[in-house]
This record gives C-alpha cells, structure tokens and sequence, in this order.
C-alpha cells in the first residue's frame, strides 16, 4: 500500500487537473478567444427590438480620420438590420444570431442616425441610435 | 409474420436455462418469429472491451467529456439569454442532437448508456466519495436511506410531466435550458449529499424515468454471466465494493438482477467482480418486458405519460395551430394554464382511460375468471413501450431533418459571436431529406407496432392462466395497438 | 455535526453559485442589461375652432395656429425601403384643429431651401400626412401600411405653385415619382390639370400607391424664413368610407413625411414619422357619438374584405425565387390557382392548404408582423415576404401526402415550431400505411385465430 502512494498521489493530481480542464477550461478558452477577436473594436453593438432594449449601446462617439470598426449583434429573435445612411454604411439584412462587422473611416464630423433597416416589431422606427464623429 | 405461437405450450416444462434475462414463459420465445429472445452476444467477451471496461478512467473519460461540452453548454444558456434558440449552443445540442442520440440510438440500442456518461450528477457523487478517481473508504454527505414508499417511478413521472409544462421555454429559450440543466446538477448535489448513493438518479431525476422504462427494450444488457460463480462467491463485492470498484450506485444486486429499469450501466460491477463474471450482452430488443419484476402502476403510468407527451409535443410543436402554440409558449397566463391542465389531464387520465377500457375488454374476453384487473392493466401496459419509443423517434424525425444543419452552425459559432471555428458557421439553415420525413415515420411507426403486438402477445401468455384464454385476452390489445398505430399515423402524416 | 455543517455548506455553495449566474443569465438575458424606455409618440389635440379657413396666403399663418397646441413628431429616414434617403429632416412640427366640417393639419418644418421646380433631375420639397382607412388596424406600421390601406395626402412645392399661382416652372416635362422602386418608378410624363395641391393617395403596402378617382383634399404651404408651412384641408368624414380616411371622435392615428428636394428626396426617398394618436374635441354642438361607433365598426369588415380582393391587382412585387416555377408555370398554360396566405407570429391563416395532385397552385404570402419565410418540405420551395411586400412562388403539386411547410425566416422564439400542413390528395402515402398495419392486423388476427383452433387439436413440440 506504501508504495503506492506516490501513484495515488499522480492520479489524483491528474483527475483534479483534468476536472479542472474540462470545467474551467472551455469557459476560460472561450473567453479569451471572444477577447482576442474584439480588442480592436471601436463598439460592439447589440441589437435588441425596442421593447426589449433597443440598440446597445445607443450612443457612440469615435473620432474623425481614424477607423472604426464596429460589430452588430444581432441577440434578438427577429431579423434586423443596420445602417448609417447618411455615411453610406449598410450591413443589410442582420437575421437572428447573426454578426457583421463594419469598418470604415469617417471623414467628416458631425452626428450621424444609425438605424435598423428591418421591419421589426411594432416600435421598428424608435430603434435608432447615434454615431457622433468628434 | 409471428408464430410465436408454435412454441409456448412447451415453455412451463423446461427448465429457466442459464442464461441472463430468462423468465417463467420465454426461454424459447422468438421476436416476430425470427430472432430467439434468448441469443445473447456478449461484447466483454472480446478481452481488449473487458480490460477497457474494467478501468476506472473508462465512464470516467467519457463523463470528462460530456462536462467540457456541458460547461460550453450551461454558458450559452446563461449568455445566451432569450435569444433566438436555433442559434444557441446550448439549445441545439440539447434538443436537437442529445435528443436524437438519445431516443435513436442509446436508448434502443445501448439501454441506459446515457446515465453511464451522464455529467448530471458528477459533481455530487464526487463529493459524495470525496474521490474523482480512485475507490475510497470515505463518505461525505449524511447517506441517508431513501423512503420506502418512494422507491418507484412516481416522482420521475411527475416531474417529467411537469418538465414538459415548461416545453415551450426550455426548446426555445437558451436561458430556460441553463435553468433545466442547473436546477438538475444542483438538485442532484443536493440529494447526493444527503441520500446515500445515486438515489437522484434513481428515483427523482426526471429524465431517468423514462430512460429506465424504455431501456427494457434496449438491445444491450449488463448481467452476470454465471448465476453459479455468484452463487459460491460469499462476500458479493458487487454489492459491497472492494479496493477496485464501489458496491452498486444503483442499489442493485449486480449478481442477480433481471430488469434494465434501474440499471445506470455505471460498470461499477465490473471493477468490483473478482471473478470477472459480469457481461456486456448485445441481446434481441424488448426481452426485458417480459421480465416480471417490480413491475406497477408507475411504470404503467409512465408509459401513458410518454405516449402522451409525444402526442402533445407533435400537436404543440409540429402541429398548425397557433392558438396552441400561443398557450405553449405562455403569452398569456390563462392559455399555458389551459395546456398544463389540459396536458396533465390528457396523460394521466385519457390515456389510462381508453388503456384501462381495453384491459377490461381484455381480461372479460379471456373469460378468466380469478385474474385481476389490475395484473392485466400493468402487465398488458408494457405492450405499448415499443409503440412509444416509435412514436419518440417517429416525433424526432420530424425536427431531425428540417432542422438538423443548424447543428454545422453552432459547433462553428457556440455562442452567436462571428466565430467560424470549423469553417461551417456560415451555412444557412438547409432542411434535409424532408420528402422522407412522413414516410420514415410511417416506417418507424409499423416497426413500432409490430414489436409491440409481438410483446403483447407474449405478455397475454404470461398474464392469463392458458394459452387459449390468452389469445382471447390478446384480441382486444391487438385492436388498440393498432389503434394507437393508426392514430399516430394520421396525427404525423394522414 | 461536521458532517451536517459541511453538507449544508456544500449545498448552500452551489444552490448560491447556481442563483447567481441564473440572475446574471436573467438581467443579461437580451444580450445586455441596458434598458430602453419606448417613448410614446405622443398625442395631437385637435380641438375645436369654430375657424373657416380658405387657404390663403394669410391662412397659413392665422390666428387660429397660434392658440393650437403644437406637437414635434420626431422623423426618420426612410430605410426600410430601399432606395433610401440620402439625409432627414429632423422633426416637423404638427399642429390640428377642425371646426365640426372640415380637419386642418399643419406641418412645419426646418428647410433651408425652397425646392419648388420639378426638373427630370430636380426634385421638389413635399410633405404627406397618412391616415389609415381601418382604425381598428394595428396603430403602427409603415407608412405604406400593411395592415390596412391607407389614405395619403401629399403635399408637393410644385403643384402648390402650379395650383395657387398657375406657374409650373418647368417648361417640359418632370418626374413625378411615386414608386418606391428605382426601377419601375412610375411618373407622369405630362403636366396634369391640377384641382389641388394635394395629390390625394391610397396605398396598401410598399409599391401599392395608387391616385384616388377623387381628389378632395385641399392644402396650401409658404415657405418663409427658412421654414415651410404647409396646411391640409378636408372634410372631418366623407361618403366614400372605403377609399378616405374618417376623422370620427373615436380613434384615429396620422403619420408624417417630408421631402427635401434639394437632398434628391422623392418617392420612398422621405423622412418619416411613426403613428401619432389623434384626440378629437367633439363640436360645441354635442352629437350622439355611440351610434356612430358601430356605423364604423360594422363597415370595417366590409372594408377588409373588399381589400383582400384587391390585393392581387394592386401589387407587383415578388421576392420568391420563382424563376425556376415559372418555367412551369409556362408549360402548363392553365391559369394557377392563387392562394393567399397571411403569416403572424406564429401561424400561418390558412394553416391547411389542400391541393389536387397535379394541380398549378400559385402561393402568395403576406406578412403581419416580421419578415416570414416559406418552405415546403418535400417540394423544397421557399418564399421570403417581409411585411409590406408580397412573397409569391408558382408550382405543380406534383407530390401527393401530406407536406409540412415551415417558416424559413427566424421569426421569434417559436419560429421552428411555425408550421403549416400543405395535402396533396389523394393522400396515398398515408393510405399505404394504413393498409399495411390493416393487413398486419387481419394477419395477426388470423393467425392467433386460427392457430387457436389447430391447437387444441395438435399439439405442436419444437
């Protein structure tokens, strides 16, 4: 039984590491990937109907000449879509559980509606927000 | 088609034979006339699957498995919140592909495999050994003994049908799955912690029930392999424990049970058998229906209550009718109030009704006077487990195919984020071998049917006293069960 | 003890961890805890003035205006639609009254250039108001409602000129653009003999605007200090219930639009508003308001009904992919059978479709709510309508049983479970089934039968 011991001592370590692995592991190593992916995003926006809470965040300020690049979550149920039509930025159709990533570089400054371009719920028009470009 | 028939009068003579799962009527009984009940294949006969088995890292490797994909799992649902749910992770391992595995292929085939490799309970039974990996002295937790009275199915019945209550959230809403999935593995720490062993499983996990119910009609088996081995063999480590392995989770006698019901295939025995005489058997489906043990109305119950859910979730969730869909879903109180009433009335009253009419029928044509009505009821009820797993995988069609491509999108994007982690986020929701999809339920459902009558047959002959009474008796079961199949067909295809 | 302590710390341990991320999950459970409180888009007072105004010039800027309460209705872009807008008018201000006759609106707005000249590439400044003909219609949608048609008047700079001062500054011919659609917009390439400034309008849904036989609202617009002011005039209630909008006590809602010429606005290129809810002052003189009420509400149906007839002359758009179809559709010089489905959340109406085998069916579909989607199973064909657009597909049900269709655009929680049941007759798939568990039955049933009888005869050994 004695000398057994050390072997006892190796697998338990072992199951602990491996408890470890399989339960803090995929949480950890999904966190960081999804940390990898969005460092360099200016915003990450999620699009919600209005009744459930609307774009988020509503209000984004960036600065002229230097890029940008947004992502658009679409969490909800239904499709959106999102655009900035006076900056000629459209991401189309943004169907539920759906993604886009818009880059670009504002030239001018001033304030811009950014809107859902998708028929949505029956508070489709108040779900807006504003890019404001310093 | 089945003569069973040819064989029955010789059964009462011959002696039980040695082999596993044999009973009173059935030594030298065939399935629809082909497949003798008594063949037995067993897979640990193969020495690398026996050394594999006998490991203590075997159900363990898998369990570490399933927690890795259940914690991805749990974290959708908890971030993932009320969205879209054929988006989710969590959602569509769930439901669409545990789901399916499950009524597909581990229960028909591998029995209750799925409670082998159950990450469930882990945490809890960890704690209970105070050990993940080796075999211990310890105990933690108060290892009570589980009340009598409560020994049965009747919990896992009621709390599977109220499971079904909350359908509509918990298909849908990646949040109500973590809630399902959570309030499980912390019900089972709890009761871990102050029952002795796995009585969680056994007696109050909601999807044990079923599982315990319909394995007697899995095609594998764990059981001894010679009676007399453990005939001889004084100190029964199976049931004990020894260094190797703990004495039965399940609080079985490993060296001597007959039924699947309450079997979890933990493989425990295995380890725990100095003479290496338990079995893996691959073995004809259903033969365990036969046996009659511990046989109730809970599990009769059970039966109605799984015919009926599967009745319901087709009207809810593959049905037309919205009205429907809007109680389901609960947008008002008073509607999801109507479907529970509705649906509880449904499974406990209506199908036992109509069930509990052709078990009198049955029992007044047999002309046998002295048998009760009772003995009918329970026993003629397991005739309808096959059915029921039929219509189970007929059911699981139905949402298979359509939407089975979403499964490619979320091993790519788990968590609706933009990830693309295999290449396959980006494939659209594409319906799959849809025009098959009534025909393979038709399919299902005449195979469903023809074991079910095979069983019912065998059933009649080991309820009523003679064979002439019981092919009486059997006339009235034969019409329901062709009922029952004929219903189904219409509901999924007519 | 220690035992009892530590178990009831275990499972205070996890229930704990288990409230906590189940709260979290919960705040989270939209993706974010950020909230938004859905601003009401207010109510317009229409008071009553005993006010006769003949549009002049100096009506605009009456008296009455100025002891009328005003409402500053947000606008938007108009991107539901494409094309879009290039920019917004911010806000307009609104302002009503009526005097028991006639219903004035008056809009205002921030323009810092009067665009009255219609050219081929020149647009002209305009301004609508909408009314929906159904008040019992869904108070929110899209201008070009879809769930009711909807009357709109539509004030435009250069038929004002030409109107009121009988000036048409252009001297050929100019674009008069209605059609949301670049490609199929519809103009008028002469210069129309004019009753009014206001274009009165019906519309159903997007690409649906169609020019009422009558023309009977009146408006005038100023443009002063960088302002336009723009007044409509019409009667509160009319014969003609199934073409104009009412303005009864009961309810009613408007909505608004603006064109900004010189940003190229025309056609679906607007800003607009979204519902804004009417309350209308009774008359001095106090009518029986009830009986009218149910005069309303009875002639809704009727209005409805009428409706859904005319929808298949009034639109032209199809978002199927109906390429493949039409070629069927071309062998078979039958006339399809139309069949119109309306899609909500989640139900299809009609949720059976019984078809003929062989049978050249035309499905058209339309969306109350969301965007809605189609598929067939089997026949494999999708249809995609997105509310306010029709979705069509033409085919053969070539395929007899019973096909599920299902919804094909996530639509909601339930959106997997959006089904509907298309029966091909004769169902022979269904009918095989049933007469092999038939025959497998009278087999089984025999077998046990006879065999029975055998038995007490021979007595069969293995």
């Amino acid at each position: 039984m004695e000398a057994n011991l050390p072997m006892k001592i190796i697998k338990s370590t072992l199951s602990i590491l491996l408890l470890l692995f399989c339960t803090i592991g995929p949480i950890y190593a999904s966190l960081r990937y999804e940390a990898s992916l969005t460092k360099d995003f200016t915003a990450d926006i999620v699009a919600r109907t209005p009744e459930k809470g609307n774009f988020s965040p509503r209000h984004i300020k960036v600065q002229v000449g230097q890029k940008v690049k947004l992502r658009v979550r679409n969490v909800d149920t239904v499709m959106h879509g999102f655009a900035i039509p006076a900056l000629g930025i459209d991401a189309g159709e943004l169907k539920a559980g759906k993604n886009k990533i818009l880059e670009f570089t504002p030239t001018k400054p001033g304030i811009y509606d950014f809107y859902c371009t998708t028929w949505c719920s029956e508070f489709h028009l108040q779900m807006r927000g504003i890019l404001e470009v310093e | 088609m089945s003569n069973e028939n040819n064989n029955n009068q010789t059964d009462n003579d011959q002696p039980c034979c040695d082999q596993a799962g044999c009973n009173q009527s059935g030594s030298r009984q065939k399935l629809l006339g082909i497949i003798p009940l008594d063949w037995r294949f067993d897979l640990a006969s193969i020495p690398l699957i026996r050394w594999i088995l006998k490991q203590r890292w075997f159900p363990l490797c898998f369990i570490f498995m399933n927690m890795f994909l259940f914690m991805l799992i749990l974290m959708s649902g908890v971030i993932g919140g009320f969205s879209s749910g054929n988006y989710s992770f969590g959602i569509m391992m769930v439901w669409i592909l545990w789901w399916v595995v499950l009524m597909m292929i581990l229960v028909p085939v591998f029995s209750r495999t799925w409670c082998m490799v159950c990450p469930l309970p882990s945490f809890g039974e960890w704690l209970q050994r105070i050990k993940i990996f080796g075999v211990g002295k310890k105990v933690g937790g108060l290892n009570l003994k589980w009340p009598k009275k409560l020994s049965n199915m009747w919990i896992m019945n009621i709390l599977f049908l109220m499971t079904t209550y909350f359908s509509g959230f918990f298909t849908v809403r990646p949040l109500a799955t973590f809630f399902m999935l959570g309030s499980l593995i912390v019900l089972g720490i709890v009761f871990m912690m102050i029952f002795e062993k796995r009585t969680f499983c056994l007696y109050v996990c909601p999807v044990s029930g079923f599982q315990g119910l319909y394995s007697n009609l899995g095609m594998s088996e764990i059981r001894v392999k010679d009676p007399k081995i453990c005939e001889k063999h004084k100190k029964k480590t199976c049931v004990t424990g020894n260094k190797n392995g703990y004495g039965c989770p399940w609080m079985l006698e490993p060296h001597s049970f007959k039924k699947n019901t309450y079997c979890g295939m933990c493989l425990e025995c295995f380890k725990s058998c100095p003479f290496d005489n338990m079995a893996f058997n691959l073995r004809p489906p259903a033969t365990d229906l036969l046996v009659d043990e511990k046989r109730g109305l809970d599990e009769a119950w059970k039966c109605f209550i799984m015919l009926a859910i599967a009745v319901m979730f087709y009207v809810a969730m593959m049905g037309p009718w919205g009205t429907i869909k809007n109680w389901v879903r609960g947008e008002t109180f008073i509607g999801w109030f109507k479907f529970i009433s509705l649906h509880t009335f449904f499974a406990l009253v209506v199908i036992p009704g109509i069930f509990g009419i052709f078990a009198w029928l049955s029992k007044v044509v047999s002309g046998e006077k002295d048998i009760r009505l009772k003995k009918v009821f329970v026993n003629l009820s397991y005739s309808l487990v096959p059915m029921g797993l039929a219509a189970w995988i007929a059911f699981s069609f139905g949402f298979l195919l359509p939407n089975g491509s979403y499964l490619l999108h979320i091993f790519s994007d788990p968590f609706a984020r933009g990830w693309d982690l295999f290449g396959t986020a980006g494939i659209p929701w594409t319906p799959f071998g849809t025009v098959w999809l009534v025909p393979l339920q038709f399919f299902t459902l005449l195979g469903g049917y023809l074991v079910s009558v095979d069983y019912g047959y065998k059933l009649c002959l080991q309820t009523f006293a003679d064979t002439a009474t019981a092919k009486r008796g059997f006339i009235p079961l034969l019409v329901l069960l062709t009922l029952v199949t004929i219903a189904f067909g219409w509901l999924y295809g007519g | 003890m220690n035992n009892k302590i530590s178990v009831t710390i275990v499972i205070l341990i996890a229930a704990g961890l288990f409230v906590w991320l189940a709260s979290y999950g919960w705040i989270n459970r939209y993706g974010s805890s950020e909230t938004y409180e859905i601003v009401e888009p207010g109510v317009l007072a229409v008071n009553f003035h005993a006010e006769d105004l003949a549009l002049k010039e100096a009506d605009v800027f009456a008296e009455v205006w100025q002891n009328t309460p005003v409402l500053k209705v947000l606008l938007n872009h108009q991107i539901t639609e494409r094309p879009w807008p290039k920019s917004s008018t911010p806000s307009v201000d609104v302002q009503a009254f009526h005097n028991g006759k006639d219903i004035y609106f008056k809009m205002t707005w921030e323009d810092d250039h009067a665009d009255k000249t219609a050219l081929v590439d020149s647009f002209v400044d305009g301004c609508a108001v909408a009314a929906p003909i159904d008040t019992d219609a869904p108070p929110r949608s899209i201008m070009m409602g879809f769930s009711s048609p909807v009357n709109l008047w539509q004030w435009q700079a250069n038929k004002d000129m030409q109107y009121w001062q009988g000036k048409t500054g252009a001297e050929q011919t100019y674009a008069d653009f209605v059609y949301p659609f670049e490609k199929e917009e519809i103009f008028t390439v002469s210069i129309p003999e004019l009753n009014s400034a206001v274009s009165d309008l019906l519309a159903q849904r997007a690409g649906s605007v169609t020019r009422k036989d009558d023309q009977i609202v009146q408006g005038r617009g100023i443009w002063r200090d960088g302002s336009w002011n723009v007044v409509f005039k019409r009667s509160l209630t009319t014969e003609d219930k199934e073409n104009d909008c009412q303005f009864s006590e009961t309810k009613q809602s408007v909505s608004f639009a603006v064109w900004d010429g010189d940003q190229d606005d025309r056609g679906s290129r607007k800003s607009i508003s979204e519902w804004v809810d009417l309350q209308i002052q009774p008359p001095q003189s106090k009518k029986p308001a009830e009986q009218k009420t149910s005069d309303v509400a009875s002639n809704v149906d009727a209005h409805k009904k009428s409706w859904i007839e005319k929808l298949s002359s009034f639109s032209f758009v199809s978002t199927a992919n109906a390429a493949t179809s039409q070629t069927q559709a071309i062998e078979t010089v039958k006339e399809p059978r139309v069949i119109n489905i309306v899609a909500k959340r989640f139900e299809y109406t009609p949720n059976r479709i019984r078809l003929e085998k062989g049978e050249l069916v035309t499905l058209r579909m339309e969306s109350l709510d969301v965007t809605h989607g189609l598929y067939i199973d089997g026949y494999d064909l999708k249809i995609k309508a997105r509310p306010g657009l029709i979705g069509k597909v033409t085919f053969v049900a070539d395929k007899p049983g019973r096909f599920t269709f299902r919804c094909s655009e996530t639509c909601g929680e339930f959106h997997p479970y959006m089904i509907g049941f298309l029966d091909v007759t004769p169902n022979s798939r269904f009918n095989a089934f049933v007469g092999a568990t038939g025959v497998t039955f009278v087999l089984i049933l025999g077998l046990v039968l006879f065999k029975g009888k055998q038995k007490n005869g021979v007595e069969t050994n293995v």
